[in-house]
């Protein structure tokens, strides 16, 4: 069942586009990961799915979910965003803002909310919960900020987990505790996983499928072990090459990737 | 509730030097007005005679140097002794205490206009940045900025109590009405509505703009996408998050303001003929009594940072962000 | 606007020759009534138009005085206490904490009681009201600019501490002080007008303010005498800070181009 399908999306800011004649579909309970540079357009295309395009911009195309008809944001989709400082209001407690989003959408009362907030936090490994949620965002550190924004974007229960580089902005380790906080979650409530990112490590622990953009365009989409072992592009095989592991030879210049693809190392 | 309570001692603190350099200030210009108080004093209960001048100068300590005449006038003050009016034969604490609660009055009132009205204008003109109703009650807000306090309670005069009959024109209360309790709260609130509006509006324009401007700031900040990210939207978005939010400033300028309210209350109490400090201050210059004045001055000080206090305590109430060392 | 402003004050008397203070005509005659006297004249038959325009020269006067002492003052406070720093920079700031405290009317009422009213008290008792802002924001950015590598630059060459101050960071500090001399002179302008509406101003002088306070007394029969004044003032605070902001703008502007 397709539970997501884009057709000819194209979003311009200003006269410029930012993407253009994108088309993919994903089933439910599937994880995408949108894999590209800056400026190929991941996250316009996250923004777009969601409907969190900023004001000003133009919207081409189609951008539909069969299942759900029109979701509603907060309830059927929940977002979580890079910076983990920005996404929460400094002047209200975590509680209030973790809470206020099962109030709104799925009628519970604040009381009941806040137990559930308690329980979403524990889940997600912030220690002594319940007191937790008298505290304000400033209190916690960037890792656990980004936890309990995470909780926040679950709290209403959504099918729908949209990701915009949402380790991006941690260390390796906590990159590596939220991945697989994301795992579980995913798998426990069964949901289906929208995430943006540059690193084509990521997207190959975390994903089922890639969408590799570059410059605004979809460049090609599939199964993760597929794409990756076979990759039907220059620009998909270039970003495989290029990438930097712990195989990578100390000492040289790192290699980059041409106009047209290739992969060069620059001499020194 | 530890936090804020802290935050009120070092700030109490912090204010004992700053006073003293007021006293300091004030110190000096006593002495470098024409006369002492002696001369005050004399002059006021009908003179006296050469004898009598060196007397109480050195029981008052005034016929020694500029420090130890400091000394006695620290002194002085600690006793809470504020000095001899001329104008009003009578000493200064007595005048000033006497008239304080209608400035008092006056100043809170025209605050809580000027806060609540600004606002809640603000909030209806910072929820929709540039719509019509944005740019016309910022106009709006602009002109009443530049207008003259004095103009403006003169206008209001001739508007509603000349032309339109509808309110006093001045003074506090009806004289000689022997009116009592409920009849006389009403009588004083009918006297008051056009001074606390021609004091006040003014800063309700302020604190428009300022209000307005925080929120056109805030909407493009990144938490206010992530609660609309969470759902969040209409009424609820604008009060709980953004409004809120640009409170702050609003807060801020409260207290940095309550100086230049009372300076306002001088020539609004003097169009209005109220009685109270303002208006004892234009007096006490008429009159050339400058231990009044001082008196009023050191007051006003004490008034201020009374206030200031007030308002920390607020704003560390509103921002979980102040005094907690920024955690993590 | 201010340009109009300036230039009839420039030209008062040019325009209106002879004392504004002299009996000219009827008294009490209406505006827009009269060919002669087109704003109306007083209680005592003084033309409105051409104490009007008198007005302009002085209260402009008075207000740009006041504010070119406000920041000369506030300015020098600045410099020094940002870049001397230590307990000469704490002491400053206590000082300037103390002014704040104190309702700037009311210190100008206080230093015209000692010397009386005249103009130049009150140039000084506004500016002495009003320094304390640019003192905090020269301050400020004198600190943001001190550690910049064109500070150590000039250190290098050996140029000495106060000298580097006044030459070489102060240009750089100022932009932001130049919007607020707008703001001050605005605000000194209202000043001005309420002390000579309470009879604290030069009497030798016809102001704006004096004239709205003689209005008052035929405010029944003749509001207008109190309120042309007052629509002058109006107009004059809002041309001086849509100046400001514009000049602000373009400093601006210019930086960023810089």
């Amino acid at each position: 069942m397709t539970f997501l399908a884009v057709r000819g999306l194209g979003v311009s800011y200003g006269g410029v586009a930012a993407l253009a004649g994108v088309s993919l579909t994903l089933a439910a309970g599937r994880r995408l990961a949108v894999l590209g540079e800056s400026g190929s357009g991941k996250s316009t295309l996250a923004m777009a799915v969601c409907g969190l395009l900023p004001a000003g911009a133009v919207m081409a195309g189609e951008v539909s979910f069969p299942l759900l008809g029109a979701p509603v944001l907060g309830r059927d989709i929940g977002v979580v965003f890079q910076d983990p400082g920005g996404s929460l209001n400094p002047v209200l407690t975590i509680g209030e803002q973790i809470a206020e989003v099962a109030v709104v959408h799925r009628g519970l009362s604040w009381r009941a909310a806040a137990a559930q907030a308690a329980r979403l936090l524990d889940r997600m490994g912030i220690a002594q919960a319940t007191s937790a949620l008298r505290r304000h965002p400033h209190e916690f550190s960037g890792g656990q900020r980004q936890r309990i924004a995470l909780a926040a974007a679950l709290a209403a229960d959504p099918v729908l987990l949209v990701a915009d580089e949402p380790t991006s902005a941690l260390d390796t380790v906590l990159q590596q505790q939220l991945i697989e906080l994301l795992d579980q979650l995913v798998r426990e409530r069964g949901l289906t996983l929208l995430f943006v990112t540059h690193d084509i490590a990521l997207a190959s622990m975390l994903a089922d499928e890639v969408a590799v953009l570059y410059a605004g365009g979809l460049l090609e989409t599939g199964v993760v072990g597929t794409v990756f072992r076979t990759p039907a592009h220059a620009y998909t095989r270039a970003l495989l090459a290029a990438r930097l592991d712990l195989d990578t030879p100390l000492g040289g210049r790192l290699p980059e990737i041409a106009a047209d693809f290739s992969v060069v190392v620059p001499h020194g | 509730m530890a936090r804020p309570l802290r935050l009120v001692g070092r700030r109490l603190v912090g204010v004992v030097p700053v006073f003293m350099l007021v006293v300091v200030g004030a110190f000096l210009l006593l002495e470098a007005a024409p006369g002492d108080a002696v001369d005050a004093y004399l002059g006021g209960i009908g003179g006296g005679d050469a004898a009598q001048m060196a007397a109480l100068r050195a029981e008052w300590g005034l016929d020694r140097g500029p420090l130890p005449r400091l000394a006695a006038y620290v002194a002085a003050l600690l006793r809470l002794d504020l000095g001899w009016s001329t104008a009003f034969a009578r000493p200064v604490l007595a005048v000033v205490l006497e008239r304080l609660p209608n400035t008092l009055l006056l100043m809170g009132l025209a605050s809580g206009l000027a806060l609540a009205l600004g606002s809640a204008l603000g909030v209806v003109c910072g929820a929709r940045p540039g719509s019509v109703r944005d740019r016309v009650l910022s106009l709006a807000a602009i002109a009443i900025y530049a207008m003259p306090g004095f103009w403006l309670g003169l206008v209001l005069i001739v508007a509603f109590s000349v032309e339109l009959r509808w309110l006093p024109s001045g003074g506090m209360e009806t004289v000689a009405s022997g009116l009592r309790g409920w009849d006389r709260a009403v009588d004083v609130g009918r006297h008051m509505v056009l001074p606390v509006f021609a004091l006040g509006l003014v800063y309700m324009a302020l604190y428009l703009r300022l209000m307005r401007d925080g929120m056109a700031e805030l909407w493009a900040q990144d938490f206010v996408r992530a609660a609309r990210a969470r759902g969040m939207g209409g009424a609820r978005l604008v009060l709980r998050h953004v409004a809120r939010n640009a409170l702050l400033p609003v807060v801020t300028m409260l207290g940095l303001q309550s100086a230049a309210m009372l300076g306002g209350s001088v020539v609004i109490e003097s169009v209005f003929a109220i009685p109270g400090l303002g208006r004892l201050a234009a007096e006490a210059v008429a009159r050339r009594d400058t231990p009044l004045l001082l008196g009023v001055v050191l007051l006003s000080a004490v008034v201020v940072m009374t206030v200031n206090l007030v308002i920390d305590l607020a704003y560390a109430l509103l921002d979980p962000r102040v005094g907690s060392g920024t955690g993590g | 606007m201010l340009a109009v402003l300036l230039a009839v004050a420039l030209a008062a008397p040019l325009l209106a020759p002879g004392d504004p203070l002299a009996i000219k005509g009827d008294p009490l005659v209406a505006p827009f009534v009269q060919a002669a006297h087109p704003l109306g004249t007083d209680r005592l038959g003084r033309d409105v138009l051409a104490a009007l325009m008198h007005g302009a020269r002085t209260t402009l006067l008075v207000a740009v005085s006041a504010a070119a002492a406000a920041l000369g003052i506030g300015i020098t406070v600045g410099t020094v206490a940002g870049f001397l720093g230590g307990w000469v920079d704490e002491a400053l700031m206590r000082v300037a904490e103390a002014f704040q405290t104190v309702p700037a009317f009311l210190l100008t009422l206080a230093l015209i009681s000692v010397t009386g009213p005249r103009a130049a008290t009150i140039v000084l008792g506004i500016a002495v009201g009003a320094w304390m802002q640019p003192a905090r924001i020269t301050r400020a950015e004198i600190l943001s600019l001190r550690e910049r590598d064109f500070v150590a630059a000039a250190r290098v060459v050996g140029m000495r501490p106060l000298e580097i101050a006044f030459r070489e960071v102060l240009p750089n500090a100022l932009t932001p002080v130049v919007s607020l001399a707008a703001v001050i002179v605005a605000a000194a302008v209202l000043i001005e007008a309420a002390l000579s509406f309470l009879g604290f101003g030069d009497p030798n002088l016809v102001t704006w303010g004096s004239m709205i306070a003689e209005g008052r007394t035929v405010l029944r029969r003749a509001p207008y005498l109190s309120i042309i004044p007052g629509i002058g003032l109006v107009l004059t605070v809002l041309a001086v800070h849509l100046t400001g902001r514009g000049v602000a703008a373009a400093l601006r502007a210019r930086r960023v181009l810089a």
